[in-house]
């Protein structure tokens, strides 16, 4: 996931103003994209926000998407199903409809899941 | 059940700190600007600075804390202005929103305003002068939580501070909820969270499990409530 990934979800969701791409476990920011340019303490803040939300377990299995919601905006977390350390976070507009964030989300993951497959096996075919 | 009784002394802390740094509020109606701009200002405690930035025109960065507006600055360097007159500031304002178009605001913490701070003018001074209506006078904090649950709410109490008062199912399930939401709350409330003042007046926490129509859980605080929700069905915003 990188920042043109981000920006091409952002694209599909006009009430998302930041989307970024965290790790987590190591406290990275990796990627993000925003309608303005944030300062890294801002993305800092975001990263620690979605550690917050995912750092108390349940015994019903992990969370994997999780929404802090204020008169004046979202912030919405979604973990990658594929590497649950591995977080998209998104800054959105009151007006968001969070069906929609969580299905381009997960499309984009899906696709990207996709082209790596691909990669790895055109590099398989190359080797062989 | 550790921490419980911690956990609406934490959200009253939190609930002193003003609007939350970061928060932001956009629209092309000037008069919900101004009324927007008049919340934030009244809203303050700690030192704050409100960023007001027109699709057309120079940002102005106010400067308020306690309710009061102190200082108001331009980009361009047309205007410093120490705020000592209502009207004057009103002017300012309504002018730069009303010919800005689409308005951004947005609020930032800052650890004082140094020489910039002035007596400058209370919030209800400033919303007279823009001839912006008081806020309707809020009803009871937790009536007002109940009333928000969603519909597909399954169980739901509030925490206090001896454990919890069950609102809504069963007793057994809001007790395992509760002893969950314990450590949850002990970590979203911490002085250290950057979601604590996200939570202080009407901040909500929803997290879902994997599936888009299966439980989840809601956790939403409002001056000093804070109530914990079980709910079937898909999250959504409220």
């Amino acid at each position: 996931m990188q920042a043109a990934d981000l920006s091409r979800l952002r694209a599909r969701l006009p009430a998302c103003e930041l989307a970024a791409y965290v790790d987590i476990g190591a406290g990275t920011v990796l990627a993000s994209d925003g309608a303005l340019t944030y300062p890294q303490e801002y993305l800092d803040v975001l990263r620690d926000c979605a550690a917050l939300v995912f750092s108390v377990p349940n015994d019903d299995g992990i969370f994997d998407h999780a929404m802090v919601q204020t008169p004046t905006g979202s912030r919405v977390f979604i973990r990658d199903p594929n590497a649950p350390d591995l977080v998209i976070c998104c800054i959105c507009a009151p007006w968001l409809v969070l069906s929609d964030l969580l299905s381009e989300t997960r499309q984009i993951l899906a696709e990207l899941d996709a082209a790596a497959l691909q990669g790895s096996q055109t590099v398989e075919a190359a080797r062989g | 059940m550790t921490g419980l009784q911690d956990i609406k002394s934490a959200l009253r802390r939190a609930a002193v700190d003003g609007i939350a740094p970061g928060d932001v509020r956009a629209s092309s109606d000037a008069e919900k600007t101004l009324a927007d701009l008049s919340d934030m200002i009244a809203a303050t405690v700690l030192p704050r600075q409100i960023i007001l930035r027109p699709k057309t025109g120079p940002t102005l960065t106010l400067s308020g804390d306690s309710a009061r507006l102190h200082h108001i600055q331009s980009s361009d360097g047309t205007v410093n202005l120490d705020v000592k007159d209502a009207e004057e500031a009103a002017k300012l304002l309504r002018d730069a929103i009303e010919q800005g178009g689409h308005v951004v605001l947005r609020i930032h913490a800052v650890d004082s305003h140094g020489a910039t701070r002035s007596r400058g003018i209370a919030a209800s001074q400033l919303r007279t002068a823009l001839g912006v209506s008081e806020p309707a006078e809020d009803t009871d904090p937790l009536a007002q939580l109940e009333a928000g649950l969603p519909s597909g709410t399954r169980t739901a109490l509030e925490i206090t501070d001896g454990g919890f008062d069950l609102l809504r199912g069963d007793a057994s399930e809001a007790a395992e909820l509760a002893e969950w939401a314990a450590p949850m709350l002990d970590t979203l409330l911490a002085e250290t969270s950057p979601l604590a003042s996200a939570m202080e007046t009407q901040g909500q926490l929803a997290l879902g499990w994997p599936g888009d129509n299966g439980r989840h859980i809601r956790i939403a605080g409002r001056l000093g409530h804070i109530v914990v929700a079980s709910v079937d069905g898909a999250m959504t915003a409220v």
